[in-house]
């Protein structure tokens, strides 16, 4: 016996080193992985966001131009990480005309940024220069993550501005303890983060999500590519999925007080009672048809967040799909990536009325 | 157990050689000479544990290559994989001492108590030699983490704050029971030396610390003292904090345990260990689980980073107080500017939209004017 454990932990270490070896080398020489693999155009720019093009494939155009509102804590090109697993790519090749919203990484001097400066500036400056640009007198709008959630406020805020609405992921009830981030979030005390640190930094956030599966995310899946680390592909989409997880810009302070002191915390947009620059956010103002997509298996958004979207707004043209996929599984998983582009395509074509021919957009400063 | 600290033996040579033969293979796959490799002698001297063997062997792997080591995404995801394989060689070989472990149970005859307790007290011995390893890992970089959130703080404030406290803590009568009580793994017993520690500071110096002092330099005194104080109360809290995560593991351990009858009789084969590594984490990703969800850890982290950012707040109080005597500006004052920015970017986007506004209606009200038959 004695000797069958000795070899088994030859062998188990070898094995080991062994695959550690062959990933060494090809590793090391890697400094940086691309940020999006869909060719495209920045077509506007403010402040630190700019926008990008992406123009749509094919014959069966959709007459009005999608703008994909991602959120604030991660970067956008998870939709379009590589060449086979690139929503934004599906979605131009189902004939979408599309715009992305890309947030750039606040700073200090962004400190004082509010929810106002995201919404009525940002957004709807970027909402506006596509309707000028396209000449289509609305856009389709899908938010992604907490982007839902900030779509989902514009949309009430400007229902003559939007189409369709199209929500992934979005956090829209948050009174539950379904999830971890929604019960460690009413113990937060983001007042004195922010009175103090001012920009929330994405490191502290990055720290919060790995401990929603610490053992998983901190030592398992490292453990778990070791037998894959001689494949070249394996490597190149966990790097670039590396890269995105921690790629995390810090929270401007005052959006982020705003945003998990009155939604996080007091659940004030699901009770009617949110406020926005002087304003009340009805979401029975949303008379445009929505799409609202979820993960079942969803650790960062619960199933329970993102379905009362139905009841809450103001139209009955709601269509509810939830896929068996996790958080990242609705961006990544080959489910999502064959299913959700036809879906969301022909459903918005269904919903787009004609638009007047224009060319296309040109970049403003 | 046997086996493991024998040396040297034939599996021992057997070792020398695959490691020789890797290191080859790296080798020629840089094209260079391995200069600083290890001779057998001195891997003689190496801790005979998969672990440290594979601790010394990325030693020599970084020692060999710093020149090519670029600072990248490559090497950071790389460094996080290697850390991982740190964890799994150290559960490697603590598998590898409770199979040898096992080996001693007889499974012709029920055991007695005594050989249960005994044979769980050395299990769980080896257990917490292993979770010691894996604590390090995880809390290092915890600290990492939360010290750049809390960035700019003077750690070597700790060294000062020690200084002040040693004295105390020397003559505590209850220091030697629970040093005693650390030292057999019971690291519960942190929290009652912090506990000990909060107390008799606060007592003390703590309230000299805050106490106002007077003179011409007064108010940087007090600053001073009030960081100095909220870096002990923020460390108390972390104390707090570790003692809680550690004793869930304790706790994982026991549920690990209790599962681990299930490899009794079992080939010790890595496919044997491959599964034991599954259940251990994933019982420990369980366990945590449960203690992430409770608000007994929610309060503790509320508490941890609310201590952590008071400490932050402090010293940027005295760093803004020690500005004022230069021409450097301070943490308030660019605030102010940031804020200043900020409202005059808010006005040029309303004005730019006004702007906007005006030009349409003076575009659109030409042809407002000519009637649609003209």
């Amino acid at each position: 016996m004695a000797e069958n454990i000795m070899e088994t932990m030859m062998q188990e270490s070898a094995r080991v080193q062994q695959k550690l070896l062959k990933g060494f080398e090809s590793m090391m020489q890697i400094r940086d992985m691309e940020e999006g693999v869909t060719p495209r155009e920045v077509v506007y720019r403010e402040d630190k966001i700019q926008v990008f093009h992406y123009k749509p494939e094919g014959e069966d155009i959709c007459p009005v131009p999608l703008l994909i509102v991602y959120a604030l804590v991660n970067r956008q090109y998870m939709m379009d990480i590589q060449d086979n697993l690139s929503l934004f790519r599906k979605l131009i090749g189902q004939g979408l005309d599309l715009y992305v919203i890309e947030w750039g990484y606040p700073s200090k001097m962004d400190k004082y940024l509010t929810m106002e400066d995201y919404i009525d500036g940002y957004i709807n400056n970027v909402v506006d220069f596509i309707r000028e640009s396209t000449g289509s007198e609305k856009v389709n709008i899908l938010g992604v993550c907490q982007g839902g959630a900030l779509s989902t406020i514009y949309a009430a805020l400007y229902p003559d501005k939007v189409q369709n609405l199209v929500v992934m992921v979005a956090p829209i009830d948050l009174d539950t303890t379904d999830g971890l981030l929604q019960v460690w979030a009413k113990f937060f005390d983001v007042d004195l983060m922010v009175d103090t640190i001012g920009n929330v930094p994405g490191d502290f956030l990055n720290l919060v999500f790995l401990w929603l599966k610490p053992f998983q995310l901190i030592i398992d899946k490292y453990v778990g590519l070791l037998d894959r680390l001689d494949d070249p592909e394996t490597v190149k989409y966990f790097l670039r999925m590396e890269k995105w997880i921690f790629d995390s810009p810090d929270q401007a302070g005052e959006t982020f007080r705003k945003y998990v002191k009155e939604l996080f915390q007091e659940n004030l947009l699901c009770k009617g009672e949110f406020k926005l620059g002087g304003r009340t956010v009805d979401l029975r103002n949303i008379t445009m048809p929505v799409l609202n997509l979820f993960g079942e298996q969803d650790h960062l958004v619960p199933p329970y967040c993102s379905k009362p979207l139905a009841d809450l707004v103001g139209t009955k043209d709601v269509t509810t799909i939830a896929y068996p996929v996790g958080h990242i599984g609705m961006y990544v998983s080959s489910k999502a990536q064959k299913e959700m582009p036809p879906t969301v395509a022909n459903w918005l074509k269904e919903r787009s009325a004609p638009r007047k021919a224009k060319g296309p957009g040109k970049e403003k400063s | 157990m046997t086996g493991s600290t024998d040396r040297p033996n034939e599996w021992m040579a057997q070792w020398l050689k695959m490691q020789e033969s890797l290191m080859k293979e790296w080798a020629l796959s840089l094209g260079k000479m391995m200069k600083s490799q290890a001779s057998p002698q001195e891997w003689m001297k190496m801790s005979m544990t998969p672990g440290g063997l594979y601790e010394q062997w990325a030693k020599t792997l970084a020692d060999l290559t710093p020149e090519r080591e670029t600072e990248g995404l490559g090497k950071q995801v790389y460094n996080r994989i290697a850390s991982s394989s740190k964890v799994y060689m150290d559960l490697l070989n603590f598998w590898a001492k409770a199979m040898s472990t096992m080996k001693a149970v007889p499974l012709d005859r029920t055991l007695t108590a005594e050989e249960i307790g005994e044979f769980r007290n050395q299990w769980m011995k080896n257990y917490r030699r292993f979770m010691e390893t894996l604590w390090g890992s995880m809390q290092a970089g915890d600290d990492e983490s939360l010290g750049r959130v809390l960035d700019g703080a003077t750690l070597s404030a700790s060294d000062f704050t020690w200084g002040l406290v040693e004295p105390i803590m020397k003559n505590m009568a209850q220091m030697p029971d629970i040093v005693q009580k650390i030292s057999r793994g019971d690291t519960s017993a942190v929290l009652d030396l912090g506990g000990i520690f909060a107390k008799n500071y606060e007592d003390t110096v703590g309230r000299a610390m805050i106490a106002p002092s007077l003179g011409y330099f007064n108010q940087l005194n007090e600053k001073i003292g009030q960081t100095v104080h909220a870096y002990a109360r923020f460390n108390t809290a972390k104390n707090a904090f570790n003692s809680m995560m550690y004793g869930t593991g304790l706790r994982a351990a026991e549920k690990v345990y209790q599962r681990s009858s299930e490899f009794i009789g079992k080939e010790p084969t890595p496919e044997t260990f491959k599964a034991f590594y599954r259940l251990w984490w994933t019982v420990n990703e369980e366990t945590y689980h449960e203690l992430l969800r409770s608000e007994e850890f929610a309060t503790m982290t509320r508490d941890m980073i609310t201590r952590g950012l008071l400490f932050r707040k402090w010293v940027d109080e005295l760093v803004d107080h020690l500005l004022k005597f230069t021409n450097i500006p301070g943490k308030k004052d660019m605030d102010e500017i940031y804020k200043t920015i900020w409202e005059l970017r808010r006005e040029v986007r309303t004005q730019k939209r006004a702007v906007k506004a005006l030009e349409k209606q003076l575009a659109v009200k030409p042809k407002r004017k000519k009637p649609p038959s003209e």
